[in-house]
């Protein structure tokens, strides 16, 4: 029996005039484009606490970083000469072990082991070829909430040759401009009603006001 | 006063009051992600100051430690230039602070050895100032209106929370959309998913 006013209300401005065209598409984007991005958007809320309490939530485990738990060790038998650049021997050890993907480098010279970071979402792998014993060690990290939260968070999609990462990179761009278009539009649906002016006028100053104040502030 | 009108209220006027921050984090998220299309250069350091100055500072601590911050602070206090910052130790006889704000950076290098206090300020490009805003949060800087702004960032995430929360409420109090509205949430879903399930 709910369900009537709130109908009313989306679908008649308080001015009794029928929503314009415009109007009602923007109403209706402004809902759709809020219920596909629904995941993006609690992702980004819960790693800000994560990432702003950071202390707090380290606290409840029992080490700063998460460990690493051996997966596999193989031999690996092939060879690169001395010129090959570590980035090439890095992509090529991830397509031999059928896990290419978005990864950085580190390691690799002054006859060092080649350390590979897998940044899989879930879980993320550290790959470490030591050469002198044609021996490469899988490590995989322990999951945790928090580490995935802030991963998923810091991660930007475009600069890493594959077209997953970019995929992920159009959906956070996507967001972006979801975010300036839900912000302009959230103004003008409410100042179709009529009967939130005063209210929403002041939340509106309200935070503005505050935002100047700390952009002059601190 | 209905719980719908109270929801849908909820919805309207928190995004209203948060609509700065949202805005904030939407230009510099794209900022960060499109950070090549933006002029890289950094504006050229004014000298505010070069002094004699005399403090012993326990140069034990790791960069940023308790310890170290106290001393850093100490020194702000003695110029005036309290704030949020950082410090570390670029060599083991000199200390280096960066007090920042969001329009610009003050860099203040102590040589314990010569006894002297150097600060340069440097400007912020315009592009800066709203990542400066975005990686701005928590309570570990001092002063009230640093928490304050903490205080406002939690606010926001809660805000994101609760505009999910009631966004969802919303469409589901509206019969005719139920079907289309599952289809985009279902849709959003499923592709969060697969995303993180192939990344």
């Amino acid at each position: 029996m709910n369900a009537l006013p709130a109908t009313k209300e989306l679908a008649t401005p308080a001015t009794e005039i029928p929503l314009s065209k415009i109007s009602r598409l923007v109403r209706r984007v402004h809902m759709f484009t809020g219920l596909f991005l629904t995941p993006w958007m609690l992702m980004y809320a819960l790693s800000t606490l994560v990432m702003a309490h950071r202390e707090y939530v380290d606290s409840f485990y029992s080490s700063k970083n998460p460990a690493l738990i051996t997966e596999r060790e193989l031999d690996y038998s092939r060879s690169f000469s001395t010129n090959t650049p570590r980035e090439q021997i890095a992509q090529q050890i991830l397509q031999d072990l059928r896990i290419d993907g978005a990864h950085s480098v580190s390691g690799g010279r002054n006859e060092r082991p080649l350390v590979i970071q897998r940044q899989h979402a879930l879980p993320q792998r550290r790959i470490t070829f030591d050469a002198s014993k044609s021996k490469i060690v899988i490590e995989k990290e322990e999951r945790r909430a928090s580490t995935f939260l802030e991963r998923m968070h810091r991660r930007r999609g475009y600069n890493q040759p594959y077209t997953l990462e970019d995929t992920w990179g159009f959906t956070v761009d996507v967001a972006v401009v979801t975010m300036a278009f839900w912000s302009l539009s959230g103004v003008w649906l409410a100042w179709e009603i009529k009967r939130a002016r005063f209210w929403g006028g002041l939340s509106f100053a309200t935070g503005l006001g505050l935002f100047a104040l700390f952009a002059a502030l601190i | 006063m209905t719980f719908d009108k109270i929801n849908r209220r909820a919805h309207l006027y928190l995004g209203l009051f948060l609509m700065p921050w949202l805005l904030m984090y939407g230009v510099s998220s794209f900022i960060i992600i499109h950070h090549s299309w933006f002029p890289s250069d950094k504006p050229a350091r004014e000298l505010l100051f070069e002094k004699t100055y005399s403090r012993t500072v326990n140069m034990q601590g790791a960069n940023n430690s308790p310890d170290l911050r106290a001393t850093a602070q100490e020194i702000l206090k003695d110029c005036d230039l309290e704030g949020a910052f950082w410090v570390d130790k670029p060599k083991p006889d000199t200390l280096h602070i960066d007090r920042f704000s969001f329009r610009d950076s003050i860099s203040l290098t102590y040589s314990i050895k010569d006894q002297k206090l150097k600060a340069e300020r440097r400007a912020r490009r315009w592009s800066e100032v709203p990542i400066q805003m975005h990686v701005r949060g928590g309570y570990g800087q001092p002063g009230f209106w640093q928490k304050f702004w903490g205080l406002l960032v939690d606010v926001a995430c809660f805000g994101i929370i609760i505009w999910v929360a009631s966004g969802l409420l919303m469409w589901w109090r509206l019969p005719r959309f139920r079907a289309w509205g599952a289809i985009a949430v279902g849709g959003g879903i499923l592709s969060f998913v697969l995303l993180v399930w192939t990344l």
